[in-house]
């Protein structure tokens, strides 16, 4: 664990680093606009991290629980015996939907 | 009283009890093995039938008030002759005084008697094992739960089982769609074809287990299944000895609806297995029947393990046949929601910086 902090934190200032060297020769980027820096970037990457954290640990505490009832007897099917002697599919009737494109208009 | 049983060894009278290593009957005075039938032949021939003779020199202490003594029973020991109380359930125990085995052979008589039992193959080191493996690894145990942790209590248990045999007919029926997609220059549109599919069959099932014992906590027993069967003996209260046991206090009758909910889900599983090509599938009617249904009692090997910490009990079990070892175990908050917020920023970090480069780079 120790070992993949410190992984994760050299490559956080890795990125941090190449960020700042790459802003520092470049042009000053809008906040919004097409091909620049949005706020929204920061949000998004909150999403993702909160997501992905939220997992990881949620899987280490599904360790700590091992009693639990059983849904099935899947364990308790005698071999060879499953036999399925109907398979029937009959078409019913079908639904159509449609959605008008959102036009651009060029000005 | 109720009859006590207690094996005798041939060799040195000691009390002889059932050895999981070897299988056998084996002394722990001596160390002789003995095969189990013929120690039972010699057992019947040597000890007969002992009369039991309850004379109390004087009384002491107060009577029992009335509903104080349901549900318990009061046994001699053939060795010291001192007294074990056990409850009603109780099909063996040792004694408190002597710690011999014994077996009180009328749980296991007539309508109670097991049609099967699986030995126990693993001891108490492999119990004690199993719980420190147990602890290993856990990233969110606290750590003060494996160092202050010690064993409360720690014993061999045959837990009574109810085993059910059916065959099961299936009839379901499924409403499934398929979607097609695709897109022209004004409109997308989304085709939804809606299919009724049926599927039959016959699936069987054995040896689906129920636990018999109310003393014992239903998922705990359902966590450490399964049970190699293959292994089953015919009963004897030769295998018993040394070990606790309990008979049923749950009926087969009782039991069968958690076997039917069981095999329910199986039938279900199985049969929609089969639809396959379909977006959605979902179930409009089912019909499920049972046939050729039969069960078995059988007492089966567990190791229960107690322990407190914090003010918390907590339970673990171990399949004394294949060393299977559940019990639940308590989750540092403090460390997870650390950890949790350390993971956040980091991964969130790493995302912004890949979408930053990808953001740079026009592609979004």
């Amino acid at each position: 664990m120790k070992k993949l902090i410190s992984a994760l934190s050299a490559a956080l200032m890795l990125c941090c680093t190449s960020v700042t060297a790459a802003a520092q020769g470049a042009e000053p980027v809008m906040l919004s606009g097409e091909g620049g820096f949005s706020p929204v970037w920061i949000l998004i990457a909150l999403g993702i991290g909160l997501v992905i954290s939220l997992i990881t640990m949620l899987v280490h505490k599904s360790k700590l629980k091992s009693v639990r009832m059983e849904r099935s007897a899947g364990n308790y099917i005698k071999q060879g015996s499953v036999d399925i002697n109907v398979r029937r599919e009959m078409y019913l009737y079908k639904k159509v939907d449609r959605r008008q494109k959102p036009k651009n208009d060029n000005k | 009283m109720t009859e006590l049983l207690e094996y005798e060894c041939p060799c040195c009278a000691g009390k002889i009890r059932f050895d999981s290593a070897s299988q056998q009957m084996k002394c722990p005075f001596c160390d002789e093995t003995f095969d189990i039938a013929t120690l039972q032949d010699y057992a019947e021939t040597i000890n007969g039938t002992a009369e039991t003779e309850m004379t109390w020199e004087s009384t002491a202490g107060g009577e029992w008030q009335a509903g104080e003594t349901a549900g318990m029973n009061v046994y001699i020991c053939n060795s010291c002759a001192g007294e074990i109380v056990a409850d009603a359930t109780t099909g063996a125990s040792s004694c408190p005084y002597c710690d011999s085995p014994v077996v009180m052979s009328r749980q296991f008589a007539g309508d109670l008697r097991p049609d099967l039992v699986i030995p126990f193959k693993l001891d108490k080191e492999a119990a004690k094992a199993a719980l420190k493996k147990h602890l290993e690894g856990k990233f969110l145990l606290p750590a003060a739960f494996k160092e202050e942790n010690h064993i409360d209590e720690i014993k061999s248990v045959y837990v009574p089982f109810w085993m059910f045999d059916a065959k099961a007919g299936a009839r379901i029926v499924y409403k499934a769609t398929r979607v097609r997609r695709w897109e022209d220059s004004n409109y997308e549109y989304k085709e939804t074809k809606y299919y009724s599919v049926t599927r039959a069959g016959s699936l069987a099932f054995e040896n689906v287990p129920v636990d018999g014992s109310s003393k014992m906590p239903d998922d705990l027993m359902e966590s450490i299944e399964p049970f190699d069967y293959r292994e089953c003996r015919e009963f004897s209260t030769a295998y018993l000895s040394g070990y606790l046991a309990d008979k049923y206090d749950v009926t087969a009758e009782d039991s069968v609806e958690r076997a039917n909910t069981r095999i329910r889900q199986s039938v279900r599983e199985e049969l929609r297995k089969t639809v396959t090509g379909y977006d959605t599938v979902d179930e409009q009617k089912e019909s499920i029947r049972l046939s050729n249904g039969s069960s078995k009692y059988i007492l089966c090997p567990v190791w229960i393990l107690n322990t407190t910490w914090n003010g918390e009990k907590y339970l673990f079990a171990m399949n004394g046949q294949t060393g299977k070892f559940v019990g639940n175990l308590p989750v540092d908050m403090g460390k997870f929601w650390r950890f949790f917020f350390i993971f956040w920023l980091m991964f969130g970090a790493i995302a912004f910086a890949v979408i930053f480069i990808l953001g740079m780079m026009g592609i979004i």
